[in-house]
């Protein structure tokens, strides 16, 4: 008996010791976590250039990590091993709503977004509900609420395609709509719209800005208070961003061919797909307060947040 | 023993409890037990959670009668015929080491990403561990009791009815066993990849939407039903059940 109660305690303090050991850590490593797209071209300037460690100097070491979705970044940020990550604004607020204490540090990029079709016998929303199924990236997504502001726009009912969605990474997605399976649609971003697009056989159902009524910014960066709080690491990741946005915006050959590398994409194609309508970098943010109204509304999240209570600046 | 065990589940339990009311780790890694089980309670009354669950486990069922009767088969054509035999064993020795999510991709391209994708990812599961343990019972039979049957004229048919299918039934109840846990993982697995593959969508499904909407709890609660459904199938109904055909083998044997 005497034993027993002398290996609860040694488990007790084990168990204790491990589940406090992971709560101090000192920040000499900025982690960076991105997603898959064309949408993240700055953040791809920043690493090939290495104009964060340039900023920075030598005392940090800058690593990156390319997650597949805002959840796996989510909680890699709650479990202190990310500081800066990038996502669309709905998984953001979502995330906000949910306790999670980030906000948004800057805007990164605008992009055309849209609803691509493989049945030319579907010409209106109307024609899509009940047919088939529609892939996008999750539940909650960019793609998600957009698609679902714009069936409340148009159809009245925001969840009418709930039932039909399903859950795929934009790479999938694509195979999944050429391969002609029971997925009928596919709600994605560039570059998979352009290449989608490209296919005669697919058409574009429904873009991103009828459900928005007008311009907003697809990709955030955001960070919760301790990195925040790190004046002199938090401004020179700002100038290393701003500096990324201007060498994409005057894009040279020298941008282009690293870019082209990073993507696989030929350079000509490339060149075209940056030039496409409503794909823009910039560190502004726009259409924040209709995200959130509209899931507010729709009980996405549970309140109104202010302008104030979602960004740092 | 038993006791010893739900001692140490109560123990973590209120371990658990305790670190997570304390507030030394954030509430988003780790919500409260007691919050979780109220979260998993009020999901499979007043939510879908119930019929998602009643999904899944009919997904796991049909699947697992769908391998059982084929594995029945193969394992027949196997013990009669050397050429299925070579056929099967080299299909098993490919196929059962790979996890069926590595057969997704494949999978997709055959049947699309619908329920048939998931059931066939869960009999991809079963049936080589079924075949492979049914097989082993044949093997480890008595020689002298399939030699009374053929010396007493017994056709192949009644060979497998009246001798190897009785008296393997302990290997049928380990292939069965672990048949329902590789097909549970399977097919939770498959569900949390694939998203809703219906309108409905299963456990594995409200686990990765609950995990997409940040809902911790959510997460949690979809955590232990999964886990709560495997200890129940495997403990209670499989060593029961397991035990009361053991013990039936053993009785006829006897006679």
């Amino acid at each position: 008996m005497k034993n027993t109660k002398k290996i609860l305690i040694l488990i007790t303090v084990v168990l204790t010791i491990l589940t406090l050991s992971g709560c101090n850590k000192e920040v000499k490593t900025i982690k960076i976590a991105e997603q898959y797209g064309l949408a993240y071209a700055p953040l791809q300037v920043m690493k090939e250039n290495g104009l964060l460690e340039e900023a920075l100097g030598d005392e940090y070491e800058v690593e990156w990590i390319k997650l597949a979705n805002t959840a796996a970044i989510r909680e890699a940020m709650l479990g202190d091993d990310l500081d800066v990550g990038f996502m669309g604004i709905p998984p953001f607020l979502i995330g906000v709503d949910n306790g999670m204490e980030w906000k948004i540090i800057s805007g990164l990029s605008e992009s055309p977004l849209g609803l691509v079709v493989n049945d030319s016998s579907i010409n209106t929303l109307e024609e899509l509900v009940g047919q088939g199924k529609i892939a996008l990236p999750q539940p909650g997504s960019i793609q998600h609420i957009l698609l679902s502001m714009t069936a409340k726009d148009q159809l009245g009912d925001a969840t009418i395609f709930d039932k039909q969605l399903i859950s795929m990474k934009h790479p999938d997605g694509v195979l999944a709509l050429n391969a002609g399976t029971e997925i009928v649609g596919h709600y994605t971003s560039p570059p998979f719209l352009f290449q989608e697009l490209q296919n005669k056989d697919n058409h574009l159902l429904t873009v991103g800005t009828d459900g928005t009524k007008g311009e907003f910014t697809f990709i955030v960066g955001v960070c919760r208070e301790n990195f925040h709080n790190d004046t002199k690491v938090y401004n020179k990741f700002n100038e290393a961003l701003n500096k990324s946005i201007e060498l994409l915006n005057e894009i040279d050959e020298e941008t282009l061919t690293q870019l082209a590398n990073s993507y696989e994409l030929d350079k000509d194609i490339l060149t075209e797909y940056l030039a496409e309508d409503g794909m823009a970098y910039g560190t502004y943010v726009k259409g924040v307060d209709k995200f959130i109204k509209f899931m507010a509304d729709t009980g996405y999240i549970s309140k109104i947040y202010t302008e104030k209570e979602v960004t740092w600046e | 023993m038993a006791k010893i065990k739900i001692t140490w589940v109560i123990a973590l339990v209120v371990f658990w409890e305790i670190i997570a009311r304390t507030g030394l780790v954030n509430e988003l890694l780790l919500p409260t037990p007691s919050s979780v089980i109220i979260y998993l309670i009020n999901g499979l009354i007043y939510k879908d959670l119930l019929l998602q669950l009643i999904q899944s486990i009919g997904l796991v069922v049909l699947g697992l009668s769908i391998s059982v009767i084929v594995g029945i088969v193969i394992t027949y054509l196997d013990y009669f015929y050397p050429v299925f035999q070579g056929l099967f064993e080299v299909f098993a020795s490919i196929f059962h080491p790979l996890p069926g999510i590595a057969m997704l991709p494949v999978v997709v391209l055959w049947v699309g990403v619908g329920v048939d994708a998931v059931l066939l990812i869960i009999i991809h599961a079963v049936i080589w561990s079924f075949y492979l343990n049914l097989k082993m019972g044949f093997h480890q039979i008595d020689r002298s009791l399939i030699e009374a049957a053929h010396n007493n004229g017994a056709s192949d048919i009644q060979l497998f009815r009246y001798v190897l299918m009785p008296e393997s039934l302990p290997s049928i109840a380990t292939g069965l066993k672990i048949g329902w846990s590789r097909g549970w993982r399977g097919l939770i697995s498959a569900e949390m990849i694939f998203g809703a593959i219906s309108a409905l969508g299963g456990i594995g499904w409200f686990m990765y939407e609950r995990r997409a909407f940040g809902d911790v709890k959510g997460t949690y609660a979809g955590i232990v039903l999964v886990a709560i459904v495997g200890i129940l199938v495997e403990q209670v109904l499989f060593n029961q059940q397991g035990k009361y055909i053991f013990s039936k083998g053993n009785h006829q044997d006897n006679e």
